[in-house]
């Protein structure tokens, strides 16, 4: 083993920084996943008739899948199967109840989003750049800052379980519309067992003002996170929309599964950033988040355009590909993304491209970074459907390899039945440059300072389109995920 | 020769050519000088007939026809050559064999019998001695790989070989030292005829130095905002085009 | 096509499989060897869409045609006669040869064949139903593509009249081509030629696998073939399948290189109604380095499939890959190129790159460049293109006087030009780019609509 190889070890050993866990009393049901739990959760959450419905239709389809073809083996991903009665589906923290202002908030909670970093009482305070933050504390979301003045504006921005009471007609017309129920494993369960997670519309012809941004955080032990994200932007509207996520250290593997949709009409646009930081397990593979998450937008509209950045780097194994189908003409998607994976973490990400619309234009740009023994995969479909005259499509994906044990790996699939079509696809696999590194230690920087410039070097055409707050954060985070993997 | 009369033309959807009236005869030389983005190259193209570029209003009227009938290589074996801004790369067809091709389609639509290989070699080597070219540049691909002043070579060396009857330059000028540009101004010189018109497109008045130009127009907007004689080219040199705008 | 629905072809050619060996009349040991493969193709079946690998190449069609039966019996005299003169004007086309071998629906034929009278340059080491017993198999036969793997390689060791083995000697410099022509005669065969070739220390060599069928012939044909090269051997393979359009090619072509060896092979998919080209090389040894070119030019309803799978299992190796793709009607093109880096091998440099041009409405292609790597002192790229002809370009051509089908003819040649130039030896070189020319003006229509 080189000496930098022994470097990239000895940093391994960093610690997950937001690992603790929040004493908090929940109400969570006892594990198991049945019709009753699912017919229990929508009773606590007072629902409609036709949601228990749409609830119960999507568990059996699990069942059925389950029991057809159990979990989708096709990711390049390796774990052992879940056992699904063994979660809890359900955990809220106690005293829930319709907040209106954070001084409702239990006070031990704002403390563990401050521990985060993010402080709803300073968000509130906060001049210039604003925030809307929803927070989803496991399943439930607590919080929504600044609703009056987005209100003043017709923007609804609220938790789900809140949507689905007040704006039952706007829920019931898209909720599944882009993700239908049935879509895979993980969004057959998600759309059985949800139980909140954050809602938006904004009406026609607004620029919504502030960032909107949810974070949502695991805390119970033996939970699983469902949480539910739909999105709409009516004609001529635009929002940016931030997401952030963080877990406690534990040693069981906890299921995430979440599901986002997005709708874009006319001259809409929505632009979506992750930052993902679930706890990764430690440098054994034990624990962990398993983040299975159905992430689509639909550009229905003629010139819509949404765009998906993340910034993935936490997670014992990620399975995401935040996607775009390109229905109306002249419609846009990008997505951009770093994944991020050290010691035993696996990731098998990328997005999908669906081109409809004629002269519907697609970019991706993904960056993975390996190191440890973690093994990184993009996999990304770009189709050109026959319709999809003048569809173009330019993919860029590098991978970066920092260590000998790790491994990278590109899955691309490119399928065009139009010949109007422009469809590039560039993919490198290297490793970090020593060169670089010379140089910089050189001019005496430390290698852990040199690795993690060159790092966010090589991302930078994704950092760059974060929201200004977002790429700081997502600047660190890198950092900090690097270090224990280079010295 | 060349007749443009009340000439609107749009790139795409855009509108860039606002009215453009020039009158060209046999023998003529003109200068079209004017800032980046004034329309230049749309004028170029409309005149090549490229695709993408259509004519709203106006007509262009050239050796007695109406050019704007005309299919792209139409024009082109009617003797209409564009010597490009940003000549194109071809990878995988050969130098040679495309300038033979090219040169024997405009043969033949003339009525004259096609060159064999022999006679089209011997004609390519004189005229590869006039532009300095190297001669590996034949056996290569088109323009693939070409330095900057390769490529522009290879322009004025297609219109040594082709000799068409009106000569389009958009800025073959741009981006070539001082001895290419000699080489390129003296390959245009020697086209000079009675018969033949030629449109010198340029951004700046040194090459202007070379070539000695009958009238000069200034373009700006897409509309001829100044027309003069040599000593206009002077004048722009000195003022820059800022002024251009004040005088109209 | 001959209609209607005939039901299992795999469970046919079971049944088939006794009067084949009674007509072959093969040795015991053979015969143990072939029920051996029967037996793994009952338990792996034809492969379905399902599956990752034919994801995009659908075997169904086989199912709704007459399946095509083997013939254990040589060809008769008719049909050499035939052939003869096709073979001839084949032989003309690639000139003079070190050796020519014809196999007519996987028999070897020697009246049409020519091998050379010394053996120290070219051994042909053939095993066929008259070879002595025990049978000697050459070394790594069946490693590369064991019948246990996958379903063709087991139907063609079942249904293969001989194993045609081929060995370079030791420091041997064959300049001319050795050309072999599998052929295929026609009505409803299925044609399983296998071939072993080594290339010994040092060889130099340069092999042509020309694939061709009677006009109209409507077969099945699934070859397979294993090269080994020594350390230090050359060998550029060219593969030319310019079958009929009614014939179903399942290639499998795999390679193992060693030390410093190198390997070029060119794959021309001209022909054929579904062609599906499994091609796999395995860098053993160190300094081995490997180029694959490949060219598929479709029109009507053809459907050519590439997969390449380059294993990089020892460090120091390279490999450069380029595919090209031309489809013109409602042909479908399919790549699949995968890189594949071995943990610990290191200092690996591979490209690959594969570009497709699209010529009319119906024409489509997937294509899935493919990188795993499991070391980290690498550098692989790959890039993936699918388009139409470049707008400029044929503006620029048109601006020059030629006409928009010249223009189109001229960029379409260009286009294909990286991969014949990439051609071993002149005269092969000027041979095959004729024939790619001669597909490309069955793609590039006159008219030239939707060619744009
Ligand atoms: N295909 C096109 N579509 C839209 N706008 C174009 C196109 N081509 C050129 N333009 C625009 O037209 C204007 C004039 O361009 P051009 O003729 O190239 O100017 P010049 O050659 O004088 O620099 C510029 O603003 C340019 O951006
Ligand atoms: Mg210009």
């Amino acid at each position: 083993m080189t000496s930098e190889n022994a470097d990239l070890k000895r940093m391994a050993e960093e610690d997950y920084k937001y690992g603790f866990v929040s004493d908090i009393e929940a109400d969570q049901l006892p594990p198991g996943l049945s019709e009753e739990v699912v017919r229990l959760i929508s009773a606590k959450k007072e629902e409609p008739e036709w949601l228990l419905a749409y609830r119960l239709k999507a568990l059996a389809r699990f069942s059925e899948m389950l029991a057809e073809n159990g979990e989708p083996g096709w990711a390049n991903i390796d774990y052992p199967a879940i056992n699904y009665q063994d979660i809890s589906y359900y955990s809220a923290p106690k005293a829930q109840v319709v907040l209106d202002s954070l001084d409702e908030v239990d006070p031990e909670l704002l403390r563990t989003y401050e521990k985060l970093g993010i402080s709803l009482e300073e968000q509130k305070r906060l001049t210039g750049v604003k925030v809307a933050v929803d927070a989803v504390f496991d399943s439930v979301s607590v919080a929504t800052t600044f609703r009056a003045e987005l209100e003043k504006q017709g923007i609804i921005f609220c938790s789900f379980s809140e949507a689905v009471k007040n704006h039952p007609d706007l829920i019931r017309k898209y909720l599944g519309s882009v993700v239908p129920y049935s879509d895979n494993l993980f969004a057959c369960l998600n759309a059985a067992v949800f139980s909140d997670g954050s809602f938006a519309y904004i009406p026609k012809g607004v620029r919504c003002p502030m960032e909107l941004s949810t974070y949502f955080r695991i805390n119970s032990s033996g939970t699983g996170q469902f949480e539910r994200t739909l999105l709409v932007a009516d004609e001529g509207a635009s929002v940016s929309y931030l997401e952030g996520c963080t877990a406690p250290m534990r040693d069981e593997n906890q299921l995430h599964a979440a599901v986002v949709e997005l709708v874009a009409l006319d001259d809409a646009s929505i632009k979506y950033s992750t930052v993902q930081n679930w706890y990764p397990g430690d440098k054994n593979g034990v624990g962990g988040i398993y983040n299975f998450v159905t992430k689509r937008g639909a550009c229905r509209g003629k010139r819509s355009k949404i765009s998906w950045t993340q910034v993935e780097t936490g997670s014992a194994i990620t399975w995401k590909y935040p996607s775009c189908i390109l229905q109306g003409d002249d419609s846009v998607g990008e997505f951009y993304s770093v994944a991020m994976t050290n010691n035993m973490q696996q990731a098998d990400t990328g997005t999908k491209m669906i081109h409809i619309g004629r002269n519907t234009k697609s970019t991706i740009i993904s960056k993975g970074i390996s190191c440890g023994r973690s093994q990184q995969s993009y996999r990304g479909l770009v189709k050109i459907n026959p319709k999809a005259e003048g569809a173009r499509n330019y993919s860029q994906c590098d991978s970066l390899l920092l260590g000998d044990e790790c491994g990278a790996h590109t899955f691309p699939y490119l399928e065009v039945e139009n010949p109007s079509a422009t469809v590039e696809h560039e993919a490198t696999t290297s490793k970090i440059g020593e060169e670089q590194i010379f140089y910089c230690l050189q001019r005496g920087l430390s290698e852990e300072d040199a690795v993690s410039i060159i790092v966010n070097g090589f991302c930078k055409e994704v950092l760059r389109e974060l929201p200004m707050e977002f790429a700081v954060e997502a600047q660190n985070l890198l950092s900090i995920s690097l270090e224990g993997s280079v010295g | 020769m060349l007749d443009i009369q009340n000439l609107h033309a749009s790139a795409g959807d855009t509108p860039i050519i606002k009215g453009i009236d020039l009158h060209i005869g046999a023998g003529e030389v003109h200068a079209i000088m004017g800032p980046n983005g004034s329309g230049k190259s749309t004028l170029s193209n409309v005149l090549a007939g490229r695709p993408g570029y259509s004519v709203t209003q106006g007509e262009i009227n050239y050796d007695g026809k109406n050019l704007l009938e005309m299919e792209t290589e139409t024009r082109a074996r009617e003797g209409v050559f564009l010597a490009f801004q940003y000549p194109v790369e071809i990878p995988g067809v050969g130098n040679s064999y495309f300038l033979k091709t090219s040169l024997n389609a405009i043969r033949t639509h003339n009525g004259l019998d096609e060159l064999d290989a022999m006679d089209f070699l011997a004609l390519c080597e004189e005229k590869m001695k006039r532009v300095e070219m190297p001669s590996d540049l034949m056996s290569r691909s088109i323009n693939e790989g070409f330095s900057g002043g390769e490529k522009k070579r290879n322009e004025i060396l297609q219109m040594l070989l082709l000799e068409p009857k009106l000569c389009v330059l958009d800025e073959t000028d741009s981006g070539l030292d001082i001895d290419a540009l000699r080489v390129v101004a003296n390959g245009v010189n020697s086209l000079r005829s009675p018969d033949r018109a030629m449109l010198v497109i340029t951004h700046y008045q040194r090459l202007l130095d070379y070539i000695v130009p009958d009238r000069i127009h200034v373009l700006a907007d897409g509309k001829i905002v100044r027309s003069g004689g040599r000593e206009l080219a002077g004048e722009l040199e000195e003022k820059g085009y800022g002024w251009i705008g004040q005088t109209e | 096509m001959r209609g209607g629905s005939r039901g299992n072809p795999a469970e046919s050619w079971i049944q088939a499989f006794p009067a084949f060996a009674a007509a072959l009349g093969d040795n015991p040991q053979r015969q143990a060897q072939r029920e051996r493969a029967l037996a793994a193709f009952g338990e792996l079946g034809l492969p379905s869409t399902r599956l990752e690998a034919w994801r995009s190449t659908n075997l169904g069609t086989l199912e709704k045609r007459m399946p095509p039966a083997p013939t254990g019996h040589a060809p008769e005299a008719g049909l050499l006669e035939k052939a003869k003169t096709q073979i001839a004007l084949e032989a003309d086309r690639v000139g003079e040869a070190s050796l020519r071998a014809v196999f007519i629906d996987g028999h070897f034929c020697s009246s049409l064949s020519s091998l050379p009278e010394d053996e120290s340059a070219i051994r042909v080491l053939s095993i066929r139903p008259e070879s002595p017993t025990p049978v000697a198999f050459p070394q790594g036969y069946g490693e590369l593509a064991p019948a246990k793997r996958d379903a063709f390689s087991a139907l063609n060791e079942a249904f293969t009249p001989g194993i045609e083995v081929l060995e370079f000697g030791e420091g041997c410099e064959i300049d001319l081509p050795v050309h072999l022509v599998f052929l295929s005669s026609g009505d409803g065969r299925l044609n399983c030629p296998r071939l072993h070739v080594t290339g010994k220390k040092q060889s130099r060599a340069t092999l042509i696998l020309d694939f061709l069928s009677v006009p109209d012939g409507e077969n099945l044909v699934s070859s397979v073939t294993e090269i080994f090269l020594e350390e230090r051997a050359h060998l550029d393979c060219v593969v030319a399948e310019r079958e009929s359009d009614r014939t179903v090619h399942i290639a499998n072509l795999q390679a193992r290189q060693g030390r410093e060896s190198g390997l070029r092979i060119h794959t021309l998919t001209l022909g054929g109604a579904l062609v599906r080209n499994e091609l796999g090389v395995e860098l053993a040894d160190l300094g081995a380095e490997l180029d694959l070119n490949g060219l598929y030019v479709g029109s009507g309803d053809q459907h050519q499939d590439n997969h390449t799978r380059v294993d990089h299992a020892t460090p120091r190796t390279t490999s450069r890959e380029l595919y090209k793709g031309i489809l013109a009607d409602n042909a479908r093109g399919v790549f699949r190129g995968l890189i594949h880096v071995r943990p610990d091998a290191q200092k690996i440099d591979s490209t690959q790159s594969n570009m497709n041009l699209l010529l009319s409405p119906g024409a489509r292609v997937d294509t899935r460049p493919q990188l795993e790597i499991y070391a980290d002192d690498v550098k692989c790229s790959h890039g993936s293109t699918i388009g139409k002809l470049d707008e400029e370009a044929l503006f620029y051509l048109r601006s020059r006087g030629l006409s928009p089908s010249e223009a189109r003819a001229m960029l379409t040649r260009g286009f294909v030009a990286e991969i014949c130039d990439a051609l071993p030896l002149e005269s092969l070189r000027t041979a095959i780019t004729e024939l790619v020319l001669e597909k490309l003006s069955a793609c590039v229509h006159p008219g030239g609509e939707g060619v744009a």
